[in-house]
């Protein structure tokens, strides 16, 4: 299994109790899956995906990752982790609005320590592979949102992780670039990449194998 | 990586110019003033020794204090020349003693009455007192022994009686009597009013003839080779200390300890003046540190999308630590470049031969550094240790 969680909770300290954003989830996810998680806002979803990537710790309960134990890993392993094995798409793409398109997707691979020489063409390949290989210098507020997401995409995936966290990815784009972006992921996905993807759209979610609903910090279906 | 760090640094810094700009503006002002200081103090202390020193060490001064007072007492306790000679044969280890006279004249210089500094010296006084001469020469042995009335001129003084003519053929007039320019003479250092470019130096026996009086209130003492120079000093005190009732009115000085004065009193400067510069160094730090915390909070987002692609602690830390290093070490680059142009015009206004150190830019550049890490490593911990989810949501 690439993904084991068992018990999982997730409190965050509001009022006396603690309100429970993930409430004893248990879950698993094989290696070259791709799961959608849906669920109404507050229902967790975010929370467990970042919990997946190791952006965010977890209360109680167990997260194997590749059968290792994630709580057990240190800031600088789990800094790794991300580098390395996971990649990420986010609804607001989140890239550097400064930096140009080329330095945006060259990040992983400057933190991951790969010489000089070799980020530019690794990187510039990268945004070959999805689409932008006119745009290399220019900076991200002049793409337009799909353009955005493809870049994003390209930087998830330099380093060549086993898994790509996707968070709402289309969230932010039209039915037309909503389609071209999965279509990268589905791709990705055949490719052998595990796939894990937020959605409220029945349609996205579709492109999944798999997909599971939160409610509650819970696992309805 | 580190050339990335900078890189990224310099690319962050550009985005707020005017804000970076006044943000360093402290430091600046705290490694001009260290620079400046360091330099103007250490090249006038040379000056001042350089030229203090040219006697040697063996050197020894005895003066009136009563003059120097202007006590006003009727009478004060001079030397006549007799008594000069009597102490030089009386006490060993007296090499040669050249006593001075002194008188102040007003002469007309430039339509206006001026008051000029005239003092008379025999021939060996030269040797003691090493004067630069500019043009012509000092006297001889025999023209001091025959009173002859030529004189050697300060170089200010010269030029604005004589409007920088060529030739020195020229006369001088004091209290009536016309005396012949026979060299020009400079001295770098100006102490207070007495300012040798400003002065005229006459033979002693012309001048006592002038003066009507033999009154000696300085006499520069030379120490034969190997003497020791304190002993002798302490002879001297005894031996004007019997010639006078009062014991104070007349101060014996070694060149040792006129170093050590103006060591002193450069020292003192250079504290009150660093602790100055100190305080404008914390200020810039602390101006640096509120920057920083600033561009943390600001860049918080930037910080989670970093992290979630691998950045760790440490590489966070680097970014914004060197980010504040740069900033310091641009503002200490801007404070060294202006203290450099400091000197440079001091140097060329008082003609001074003084030029900005390596140790004092290398210095300059240490405590940029210095502030940099001490005060950018706060806001540089608090950006690394931002959780990597909550960093990202935050807008």
């Amino acid at each position: 299994m690439l993904i084991e969680i068992e018990n999982l909770t997730k409190v965050y300290p509001v009022g006396k109790e603690g309100f429970f954003a993930l409430n004893g989830l248990s879950l698993s996810i094989e290696k070259g899956g791709f799961m959608a998680i849906m669920g109404a806002s507050g229902s967790g979803k975010s929370t467990l995906m970042n919990i997946i990537g190791c952006l965010d710790s977890l209360t109680s309960g167990r997260y194997l990752l590749e059968g290792e134990d994630v709580a057990l890993k240190s800031d600088l392993e789990l800094a790794r982790i991300r580098n390395q094995r996971i990649g990420f798409a986010f609804q607001s793409f989140n890239l550097l609005p400064r930096a140009t398109l080329v330095e945006n997707v060259l990040l992983p691979l400057f933190y991951s320590g790969v010489p000089r020489k070799q980020r530019r063409p690794r990187a510039e390949k990268m945004l070959r592979r999805v689409g932008l290989s006119t745009k290399l210098n220019r900076k991200p507020t002049e793409l337009s949102g799909g353009q955005q997401q493809r870049v994003a995409l390209a930087r998830a995936l330099v380093n060549n992780p086993g898994i790509i966290c996707a968070d709402e990815p289309t969230g932010n784009l039209d039915t037309t670039t909503s389609r071209e972006i999965m279509e990268i992921l589905d791709g990705l996905n055949k490719d052998g990449t595990t796939i894990i993807l937020i959605t409220h759209e029945r349609e996205i979610a579709s492109y999944a194998g798999r997909i599971i609903t939160l409610r509650d910090g819970q696992i309805v279906t | 990586m580190l050339i990335e760090y900078i890189l990224f640094s310099l690319k962050s810094l550009r985005q707020h110019k005017l804000r970076a700009f006044l943000t360093v503006l402290g430091v600046t002002i705290g490694v001009f003033s260290i620079v400046a200081i360091i330099t103007i103090g250490q090249g006038g202390k040379e000056l001042i020794l350089n030229e203090f020193g040219r006697g040697g060490a063996n050197m020894i001064v005895a003066h009136s204090t009563q003059i120097m007072m202007e006590s006003r007492q009727d009478k004060l306790d001079y030397l006549t020349e007799d008594q000069v000679q009597a102490m030089k044969r009386s006490i060993p280890g007296i090499e040669d003693v050249a006593p001075e006279y002194a008188l102040s004249t007003t002469m007309k210089v430039r339509g206006e009455n001026k008051l000029i500094m005239v003092i008379g010296v025999p021939a060996n006084w030269f040797k003691m007192w090493k004067l630069d001469i500019v043009r012509g020469r000092i006297f001889t042995e025999r023209e001091v022994k025959s009173s002859q009335k030529v004189g050697i001129i300060g170089r200010d003084l010269f030029n604005s009686l004589f409007g920088g003519s060529k030739t020195l053929s020229h006369d001088v007039e004091v209290e009536g009597t016309y005396f012949r320019v026979i060299g020009i003479m400079t001295y770098k250092l100006k102490l207070g009013p007495f300012d040798i470019n400003n002065a005229l130096i006459l033979p002693s026996s012309a001048l006592r003839r002038l003066l009507g009086a033999e009154e000696v209130y300085e006499v520069l003492i030379r120490a034969k080779d190997g003497a020791s120079v304190p002993v002798l000093k302490e002879r001297i005190k005894r031996h004007l200390g019997k010639l006078f009732s009062d014991r104070e009115s007349w101060e014996v000085t070694t060149m040792d300890e006129f170093i050590k004065i103006v060591d002193n009193v450069t020292s003192i400067i250079s504290i009150v003046i660093s602790s100055i510069a100190g305080i404008s160094l914390v200020v810039g730090g602390i101006g640096i540190m509120n920057i920083m915390l600033v561009s943390v909070r600001e860049r918080t987002k930037e910080v989670g999308i970093r992290k979630s692609v691998g950045a760790t602690k440490k590489d966070i830390l680097y970014q914004f630590l060197m980010e504040s290093l740069i900033l310091c070490l641009l503002g200490g680059g801007i404070g060294i470049g202006a203290a450099a142009g400091l000197v440079l015009l001091l140097a060329k206004i008082m003609d001074l031969a003084i030029s900005l150190s390596g140790g004092a830019i290398l210095l300059g550049f240490t405590f940029s550094c210095l502030v940099g890490i001490f005060f950018g490593v706060y806001p540089a911990h608090l950006a690394a240790k931002l959780k990597p989810v909550e960093a990202l949501r935050y807008e």
